[in-house]
């Protein structure tokens, strides 16, 4: 009885302990994805090893460079086969969620209206204003003269709603498309729609960022391992990041793998995608290990003083 | 007659002049007429004013300070050309060539070892025969550096008017903060770096297999990156081009001015902290030209990605050929935007003074507040100006598109226009003007002075409040 009792205290225990090991397993084995932006396919292999992983492009005769991330301290090493050299780069300490750098502040922004655009109370009844002084425009824009007529005369009077005897007004139909701007100091953060599905059989729930008229819907993963975006040298820049240079740090950070990556304007049109195509889990051979050191031969260069 | 008497007279005159000039040329005599001996030397040798040193075969070591020249061309089979070991050294190559033929690159052709000071080389060539072949590969014989050091950091060297070519590593390496200055040098065919140093002017790396040229200040430079590092990378970039044929960026700097990069792959064409009169392109996903504070006067172009990045962009323009944005700003003045494909035309997070977006089926012009700006979008049904305030703002939408001419939150003297969709469209409209051939000319919740016209469509839709209208 006292066995039993400690035996059912102890089964949440041993669940707890066993979903944790099914997690704790490190993946291993291989991912093939492919990445297109615009014309531009690259394929990319994966090879997860326990503690190294390896990125390159494949389906190229180009010699581009090949990544080898130490899992454990995160630290580097690029090949270049062009040169036959590599270099050793320390583990990035990039912020675990992008900011929008500051910026002078903005005039006040109007609110409670659809999409974030109009007043928020009705004005006052302003005076006469002058006759309207239409912008200058610029060469080759502006109203057709063949499409678009000049001021009409003076036109009827429309309804004026909700003026007692007449029908309720109908509500101001939604504003057209307008990209949300992001504000100074704005973090990006990568929001769970709830949404998920399962993609090559591992669980992906779905995460969404927007910036600037842009959505980045991103399937990922726990199941795998952290993702580690592929690059090509040592990673620098001065000028500003958009969108789909700061998805990758992210997605690290939350130790999440993407399956699906797709980076669409508001209105649709898709101009970036991620896609893995296979995953095969496989214990890597002795013969493997050599994939995740340089290969004999090339010398080792020093990184660039930034 | 006259003739006959004047004859004589100067027979006369002649031979008077004749007896007197011997006369005269004895009383002023000033000494003898013979020349005088050799002339005694006035002047030092070259030895007297600076002791020069012979080097006539290679390998050679310099380990004491002085000037030294090459008095021929020197070749080494394997390892260093010539080291220098002391401080206050001046290599003169005399217009000679160090050259090698090591299978595997391994040597230096003058390697710098120590840390010592003072060291100038000048006017000459460093030869391998390392070059850059079909599949973007570097290989062959030759040095692995032309101009290098070793471990320790040599401080206040000079190298001019060298030219290196054929390395498998670096052309020319020397520390960029330890007062080191290259000058009027050329290199070609590095595998990996072509120029490093703190101060870089008039030269020129061309085909490296990594960053071209790195410096703190380059002025009046050129490199050319075939692989994934930079063309030109510095922190003050003077009038200076950057290439990448590879995959990397063409020109970056702290500050750029007057510069030009380009990328031919998916990297980016120009990106700088603050960019002056700059122009760059990108052939493939990256941007054009990418600004982290302010362009000023720049020009960016990508074929998939955005044209012009920047927070700050005053008389800039940016071109997006495919679905990119044209030109993105935290804020943007007097600047123009193009996209043809999705991308929008002209982004300004916040605001755009008298700016000009156009867009193929995007938005035209999108702006937190547009002070004087038009935008254009030529299909779809986005808008062609799209913004929270316009104030003497202009939007088109032509094409068979149903979007809107201009919307805003809150518009002051605006004017829209739109073939099938709505010609303005607001939340407040003030002194504005909407027309649409088949949709509604101006539609607003408050209207002030403002109408309407559509040709088959509604001519003003005011759903709360209106003044002064007709």
């Amino acid at each position: 009885m006292h066995f039993a009792h400690n035996f059912q205290r102890s089964l949440p225990i041993l669940g707890c302990v066993a979903a944790l090991a099914s997690t704790a397993v490190a993946f291993e084995g291989r991912i093939q994805a492919v990445m297109t932006q615009g014309n531009d396919t690259r394929t990319l292999l994966y090879t997860v090893g326990t503690d190294s992983l390896r990125v390159e492009m494949t389906a190229t005769n180009w010699p581009n460079p090949v990544d080898i991330v130490d899992r454990n301290s995160g630290a580097l090493t690029l090949l270049f086969p062009n040169n036959r050299s590599f270099v050793h780069l320390k583990p990035a300490t990039e912020p675990a969620t992008a900011t929008v750098p500051e910026a002078p502040n903005m005039p006040m922004t109007p609110a409670g209206l659809p999409l974030g655009i109009g007043p928020r109370s009705a004005p006052g009844a302003p005076s006469m204003p002058a006759m309207p002084n239409m912008p200058a425009l610029p060469f080759g824009v502006g109203p057709q003269q063949q499409v678009t007529p000049a001021m009409p005369p003076r036109p009827v009077m429309p309804n004026l709603p909700g003026t007692p005897g007449t029908p309720a007004a109908p509500a101001m139909p939604a504003m057209p498309a307008m990209p949300m701007m992001p504000m100074p100091g704005d973090k990006l953060v990568l929001q769970a729609t709830g949404k998920t599905v399962d993609i090559l059989g591992y669980a992906c729930q779905q995460y969404e960022l927007k910036q600037r008229g842009e959505i980045l819907e991103i399937w990922a993963t726990e199941e795998l391992l952290p993702f580690k975006p592929y690059v090509q040298n040592q990673p620098h820049r001065f000028g500003p990041q958009r969108l789909d240079d700061q998805w990758p740090a992210l997605l690290t950070s939350r130790k999440l793998f993407p399956l699906r990556v797709s980076l669409r304007h508001d209105h649709g049109a898709e101009r970036f995608r991620f896609d893995v195509q296979s995953v095969t889990p496989q214990k890597l051979t002795a013969d493997d290990a050599k994939l995740f050191q340089p290969p004999t031969g090339y010398f080792e260069i020093q990184p660039l003083p930034f | 007659m006259k003739t006959q008497l004047t004859r004589p007279i100067a027979a006369l005159a002649l031979l008077a002049l004749s007896i007197l000039d011997s006369q005269l040329s004895s009383v002023f005599a000033q000494g003898s007429l013979a020349p005088p001996g050799a002339p005694a030397a006035s002047m030092k040798s070259l030895d007297q004013i600076e002791p020069r040193t012979p080097i006539s075969s290679a390998p050679c070591t310099i380990s004491a300070p002085g000037s030294y020249y090459l008095t021929a061309n020197l070749h080494v089979n394997g390892g260093d050309a010539i080291d220098i070991t002391a401080s206050g050294v001046t290599l003169d190559l005399n217009g000679f060539t160090l050259s090698s033929s090591e299978a595997t690159p391994a040597g230096t052709g003058i390697n710098l070892a120590g840390a010592n000071t003072d060291i100038t080389i000048l006017n000459g060539h460093i030869q391998g025969g390392v070059t850059y072949g079909i599949g973007g590969v570097y290989g062959g014989a030759g040095f692995r550096n032309g101009i290098g050091f070793s471990y320790t950091i040599p401080a206040n060297v000079r190298v001019s008017g060298v030219s290196v070519s054929g390395c498998a590593a670096y052309g020319i390496k020397l520390n960029i903060s330890n007062s080191t200055v290259v000058d009027s040098c050329t290199v070609q065919n590095i595998g990996v770096w072509g120029i490093q140093a703190g101060s870089i002017s008039h030269s020129v790396a061309e085909l490296c297999g990594d960053t071209a040229i790195f410096a703190a200040t380059a002025d009046s430079c050129y490199g050319n990156c075939t692989g994934s590092g930079w063309g030109l990378y510095s922190g003050t970039a003077n009038n200076c081009s950057g290439l990448n044929t590879g995959s990397g960026t063409g020109l970056s700097a702290n500050n750029a001015n007057n510069c030009y990069g380009q990328a031919n792959g998916n990297g980016d064409g120009l990106d700088a902290l603050t960019a002056n009169n700059c122009q760059g392109s990108s052939g493939g996903s990256g941007t054009g030209v990418r600004a982290g504070a302010t362009a000023t006067g720049c020009y960016g172009h990508s074929g998939t990605g955005a044209g012009l990045s920047a927070m700050t962009a005053n008389n800039c323009q940016g071109q997006a050929d495919s679905d990119g944005d044209g030109l993105d700003a935290t804020t943007a003045s007097n600047c123009q935007g193009h996209s043809n494909g999705h991308g929008n035309g002209l982004n300004a997070d916040q605001t755009a003074t008298g700016c000009y977006g156009y867009t193929g089926t995007g938005i035209g012009l999108s702006a937190g507040c547009a002070n004087g700006c038009s935008g254009q979008s030529d299909s779809g049904d986005n808008a062609g100006l799209s913004c929270n305030i316009a104030i003497n703002c202009y939007g088109t939408m032509n094409g068979t598109g149903s979007g809107t001419g201009l919307s805003a939150g809150a518009a002051n003297n605006c004017q829209g226009t739109s073939n099938n969709g709505t010609g303005l469209w607001a939340s407040t409209a003030s002194s504005c003007f909407g027309s649409s051939v088949n949709g509604t000319g101006l539609t607003s919740n408050y209207g002030n002075f403002s109408f309407g016209f559509s040709l088959t469509g509604t001519p003003v839709i005011i759903y709360y409040t209106q003044y002064n209208m007709p």
